[in-house]
């Protein structure tokens, strides 16, 4: 068990004990929070590892602004985005030549059973995230982690580096988009 | 003050996200991820291993290389000397080809 301050020396030091506490003490949050933007668990897996290599080489330059969660789920979601640029890159560049990347068409059309979502609501819960997946990348950020993930606007506001109203426009934004999406799907 | 809106599908539908639970890593995450540093240590840190830098490192040889080659031809197109074959001949041999009268 470290503390904070203690955790954050030790990182420094490269402890390699400190080091595991870390991933297993923000694995979850961190795999929970990519998989709820990427909807792809091995793309999730992979960028989850990149996010704990990030803060193991780079803990010199954390300057203890923010907390360090804060910092981790900042990492997450910058991971997570440049992931989802490069699938875009790649379903773009599947669009143009469909004989190069044949996975890739299978990947655009998946769809997302979330696993730690109720059996009952599997099906809803699936649409749902198909529509979040349309939405742009800020809204789609911001909606993910306050409404899908439970975190706090003021987190969000950390996370995002983004004020407050602008976090708010962002959901309220994504909310209408949903709607209109999802009345699409209905019909 | 967070925005109203009225989005009742949206609102429905996110009720299917109640109840849910944190995602989780297969097991051996740190395992795996471990794994994957002293692989990273092993085959260091080339920077021909990143793709955009290897290409461009491709970029410039190939550029280089058709630098090479034009600049070749354009040599092989000059004549070597501007003197005749006969006072090259002469030259190379010291032969004195002037009469002697």
């Amino acid at each position: 068990m470290f503390t904070e301050q203690e955790l954050i020396i030790q990182l420094r030091l490269k402890n390699e004990e400190a080091f595991r506490w870390l991933v297993e003490s923000y694995k979850t949050r961190v795999y929970h929070t990519i998989l709820n933007i990427l909807q792809d668990s091995a793309d999730a897996e992979d960028a989850a590892q990149e996010v704990f290599i990030k803060v193991y080489e780079t803990i010199g330059a954390f300057r203890a602004e923010a907390k360090l969660s804060t910092w981790i789920y900042r990492i997450a979601v910058r991971k997570a985005l440049d992931k989802l640029r490069r699938r875009k890159h790649r379903q773009n560049l599947h669009k143009l030549m469909p004989w190069w990347m044949p996975d890739e068409k299978k990947s655009a059309t998946a769809v997302f059973y979330h696993p730690g979502v109720l059996l009952d609501n599997k099906e809803r819960a699936a649409l749902l995230f198909k529509a979040i997946e349309n939405l742009p990348e800020k809204q789609k950020i911001a909606f993910t982690l306050i409404k899908v993930q439970g975190i706090t606007y003021e987190e969000a506001t950390e996370i995002m580096q983004q004020s407050i109203k602008a976090i708010e426009s962002l959901v309220s934004r994504a909310k209408q988009g949903l709607q209109q999406q999802l009345q699409q799907f209905k019909n | 003050m967070k925005q109203n809106v009225h989005t009742p599908l949206t609102d429905e539908y996110l009720q299917a996200l109640e109840g849910m639970q944190a995602a989780e890593p297969d097991h051996f995450f740190y395992t795996r991820l471990r794994a994957r540093m002293e692989a990273a240590q092993k085959t260091g840190s080339s920077f021909l291993l990143k793709p955009v830098l290897a290409i461009a490192a491709l970029a410039v040889v190939l550029l280089l290389n058709t630098m090479a080659i034009i600049q070749q031809k354009e040599t092989n197109k000059q004549p070597l000397h501007n003197t005749s074959p006969v006072e090259d001949f002469n030259k190379e041999f010291d032969i004195n080809t002037g009469t002697n009268y």
